[in-house]
């Protein structure tokens, strides 16, 4: 098999380019969130009081922000904190949607229906101010921001799994696997789950994409990670007031780490949809 | 067709319920105090009692929420602790903003996005379709607070062609007379030529924003439409029927039409987020800026408020569309 | 001369799969037949045995990844496959009408009935609105169903929307009519309605026509000649009566068999064995693997025989 490795991986490349590059983007902020401690220069929260906003150059090539801290050790350390926040929120997006969805889609009948009633109800708060909303209501820790993006994500999850499942429902292999009376949990996720589980897999990039993106907006208005932590967010909302000053660097360095890591998560998840389904050509979100 | 759209309003009804039992649910999430919510941290023991009495807290959930229910539906939003003036006149004083910045924000994206979108369908992979798609999602992945912040730093720090983002108008100026609450409207309709002219340098960079950020999806989605139709069964047999490529252009627009709104109207909740952002960047003192200067200092009657108006705008606009349809297609 | 004369035509579909490794799908290996003006062929033979794709080889309809690697199409002297693009789209729906055979799929759905009938009409002539008008009006009258010039598509049964199509078709009284599979979808009673006037209209105006068909009924009762296609290659033509009065190919002897009444429109037509796979077929003749008397010559080309009356067959067990 390792053999066909190199091949395979020229044939994704050239079936979708954009699948490969967002991947590579990926490895290198993984790589950069797990090495961070032995590649930043410095202590991404250590201040230095009489070295505060200094230019690019020199020690600090990326300069240093308000209390003195390098942005570049900031920016590295940043990827730890977005992926520590994207991954979990994906995975209660997931854990709470992919069973939702199976079931809606299993069973049917009036929860199904007024569980999408309530899908289609949500959609008229835009995504940013509901988060927003309910972690100020709920008080914002990191626990509840992952908490609330996860749940704002699980629809997506449940949408995707429900809409396999109704597909899948009156397949030959369900019909025999109840004939052979198996309970309704085993036929869910023995043998649905696994065909379904493939369009919520593509979706998971995007959403991560989704999460990364508004767990930053929460810092950026202050709700949510608050500074110093090295979190882009929160970096930016300080870079703020500098910009028209003129100390650019402190918000343009974290503001373009936070681009380049969603452009990874949209085009891994554009190139996903487009391999599984290559009719779609990049359709729906 | 009235009728049709009859139905449509009223189907809305029960999602008016499930959009005032979220806002109701909002203030009660964790267990949470409304009270404390509602009246906010410096709220007087007076006023505290006030906004207990006005709960009905001692009642049952449900006698609760139908009183939360009557006073909305009389127009009562409560009053925001910061203000002491009532939620709804906020709200309605600043919407004339924020409808400023979303309708020039959407018509330019839209006006940018669909035509690349489609150019790009109608020759798929070519350069013009693969820079696009590039840059839609690039579109797609700025956070819209950093664009704005740099939009400010070029063009007012570095090369001082746009004003401070500090509102809607310089702050030399008096707003003009309200008559549509846009003070470029109002300032051409007084013929003030210099509160027109402010107000118009001062919305250039927050609909620049908006736009940018509006058009992503729209290209990538247009894109996606126009190839579906492209793909159809009467588009094929057009061109077997030797029809002139012109032709069939205009037969995939104008059947590319009806998704291609319903899909920007779809769109518009969450463009009403971005605007919030822009808003808030900029200073515009619109809705959306209220909104989230309101979620950030915990002024939860505002937020109600606020969020249960954004959710009416959106079934507004939904119904809008679906209007739209029925006008537009001869089978629905 | 013959008004249609395809030869050798070649159509693969290629592609590459996840390994990076080009994959060619022949979907049609070397079609050749001939269609004389007022005459009307029936190309026959399973699903996916090419009969619509050498259609829309033909008529220069193919999108990628299909693609014509050989073979010409002369269409009244000149080769429709390296004709300039203009020049072909001025014949198509011109001089060659096609009828497709998903009919309420294939109408726009945002113009009405007369309107397209109108647009095709004036595409192609210089005729003016009301001459356009006067045309389209007495052609959905000669199909039998007037005054449905401000009809919309989804108003249409599938009947009526097969008729419109046809009407489409013959609109700029073109010389060839190809009419794929015209009546799938359609009641028993509808489909015989449809190929009565279809075949009226042809007999009426001397159009040539191409019909495409999976029912060997269809091929008994409304064809002049016939053409048995068999994993993108024609196996075995030659006039109806003659084919029928003597099925000389194994697969076209099947074919026959496996039609319970014989030549009942609409009837049933099954072949022992599965379908050929068309990214490997065997060497030789493609029909070795399910022909109940293939040798071991069969791994060679088989040669075409000319039997009488231009009755020709491709097999080595003439």
């Amino acid at each position: 098999m390792s053999g066909l490795a190199l091949p395979r991986l020229i044939g994704i490349t050239r079936r979708s380019p954009t699948l490969a590059i967002g991947a590579a983007i990926l490895l290198v902020f993984a790589a950069m969130a797990i090495a961070a401690p032995w590649i930043a220069p410095f202590d991404p929260v250590q201040a230095q009081p009489f070295n505060v906003l200094a230019a690019p150059g020199g020690a600090h090539p990326f300069g240093t922000d308000g209390n003195g801290m390098d942005v570049l050790s900031r920016v590295i350390a940043g990827a730890g904190w977005a992926f520590g926040i994207a991954i979990p929120a994906v995975l209660v997006g997931i854990l709470a949607g992919v069973p939702l969805g199976l079931y809606t889609g299993y069973r049917g009948g009036w929860f199904d229906e007024i569980a999408m009633r309530f899908f289609d109800a949500l959609r008229v708060f835009p995504s940013i101010i509901l988060a927003l909303a309910v972690v100020a209501a709920a008080g914002p820790s990191l626990f509840n921001v992952v908490l609330v993006i996860g749940l704002l994500d699980s629809p997506v999850f449940a949408r995707v799994v429900r809409a396999e499942v109704l597909a899948l429902r009156h397949s030959g292999f369900v019909e025999s696997a109840r004939a052979a009376g198996n309970p309704t949990w085993r036929i869910l996720f023995v043998h649905i789950l696994p065909n379904a589980i493939q369009g919520a897999m593509a979706q998971a990039a995007v959403r991560a994409a989704w999460a990364v993106r508004i767990s930053a907006t929460l810092a950026f208005l202050g709700v949510g990670v608050q500074p110093p932590t090295p979190e882009w967010g929160a970096m930016i909302r300080q870079g703020a007031e500098y910009l028209v000053t003129g100390q650019w660097w402190v918000g343009v360095f974290p503001g373009l780490a936070l681009i380049l890591m969603v452009l990874g998560l949209n085009m891994l998840g554009d190139g996903l949809q487009d391999l599984l389904d290559p009719r779609r050509k990049a359709a729906t979100r | 067709m009235g009728g049709l759209l009859l139905r449509r309003v009223l189907l809305t009804v029960p999602l008016l319920f499930v959009i005032l039992l979220g806002t109701f649910l909002l203030v009660r999430i964790g267990g949470q105090d409304p009270v404390g919510l509602l009246a906010g941290p410096t709220a007087t023991e007076a006023e505290i009692a006030l906004v207990r009495a006005s709960l009905a807290l001692d009642q049952p959930a449900w006698v609760q929420f139908q009183v939360y229910m009557g006073r909305v539906l009389n127009g009562d939003l409560g009053a925001s602790w910061l203000s002491n003036r009532p939620v709804l006149t906020e709200i309605l004083e600043r919407a004339p903003a924020t409808l400023e910045l979303l309708f020039w924000g959407v018509l330019i994206g839209a006006g940018i996005g669909i035509p690349v979108g489609l150019r790009a369908a109608f020759h798929p992979d070519r350069s013009f379709d693969q820079v696009s798609r590039g840059l839609s999602l690039l579109g797609f992945s700025v956070p819209t607070y950093w664009l704005g912040l740099i939009m400010l730093f070029v063009f007012f720090y570095l090369l001082d062609w746009a004003p401070p983002g500090m509102g809607r108008i310089s702050l030399m100026l008096d707003p003009p007379p309200r008559v549509t609450g846009s003070y470029l409207i109002d300032g051409l309709l007084y013929r003030d030529w210099e509160v027109a002219g402010s107000a118009f340098g001062q919305l250039v960079l927050p609909v620049l924003c908006v736009a940018i950020i509006s058009a992503a999806p729209i290209v990538k989605q247009t894109r996606a439409i126009a190839l579906e139709v492209l793909a159809t069964d009467y588009i094929r047999h057009a061109r077997a029927q030797g029809l002139p490529p012109r032709q069939i252009r205009a037969m995939a627009l104008r059947n590319s039409a009806t998704p291609i709104v319903t899909f920007i109207g779809t769109e518009i909740t969450g463009l009403v987020g971005t605007t919030s952002l822009i808003e808030y960047v900029f200073a515009w003192g619109g809705l959306g800026q209220y909104g989230l200067s309101a979620i950030i200092a915990g002024d939860f009657a505002a937020v109600q408020g606020y969020v249960l108006m954004l959710a009416l705008f959106s079934v507004l606009v939904f119904l809008a569309v679906d209007a739209f349809v029925m006008l537009t297609e001869p089978r629905a | 001369m013959s008004l249609l004369s395809v030869e050798n035509l070649h159509t693969h579909f290629i592609s590459r799969d996840l390994d990076n490794r080009v994959r060619v799908f022949r979907a049609l290996n070397g079609v050749s037949f001939t269609l004389d003006a007022g005459q009307v062929l029936g190309l026959v033979g399973e699903t996916g045995a090419g009969k619509s794709l050498t259609a829309t080889s033909i008529l220069g309809l193919l999108r990628p990844p299909a693609k014509v690697v050989a073979g010409q199409a002369v269409f009244a002297g000149e080769d429709l496959l390296t004709i300039k693009e203009g020049a072909l789209n001025a014949l198509r729906g011109h001089d060659i009408g096609l009828v497709v055979q998903s009919p309420k799929s294939s109408l726009d759905p945002l113009s009405r009935i007369g309107d397209q009938l109108i647009r095709i009409h004036r595409a192609h002539t210089n005729a003016s609105g009301a001459e356009a008008r006067a045309r389209a009006e007495a052609m959905l009258t000669s199909l039998g169903i007037p005054g449905r010039m401000r009809a919309w598509p989804h108003e249409l049964s599938g009947g009526m929307a097969q008729r419109v199509l046809i009407a489409l078709a013959l609109m700029n009284a073109p010389r060839l009519l190809i009419a794929d599979e015209p009546t799938t979808g359609l009641d028993v009673t509808v489909q015989a309605q449809i190929l009565d006037l279809l075949r009226d209209l042809v007999r009426r105006s001397g159009v040539a026509a191409m019909v495409i068909t999976h029912d060997l009924g269809v091929v008994a009762h409304y064809c002049d000649a016939m053409a048995v296609m068999y994993a993108g290659a024609i196996v075995e033509s030659g006039p109806v009566t003659a084919v029928f009065a003597r099925p000389t190919h194994p697969y076209t002897v099947n074919l026959i068999a496996a039609t319970p009444q014989r030549l009942r429109l609409g009837a049933a037509r099954t072949i022992g064995g599965p379908p050929p796979n068309l990214l490997a077929l065997p060497e030789g003749c493609a029909y070795r693997d399910r022909c109940p008397l293939a040798g071991p010559d069969c791994a060679t080309p088989p040669p075409e025989r000319a039997l009488a009356d231009g009755h020709v067959v491709r097999c080595h067990r003439v």
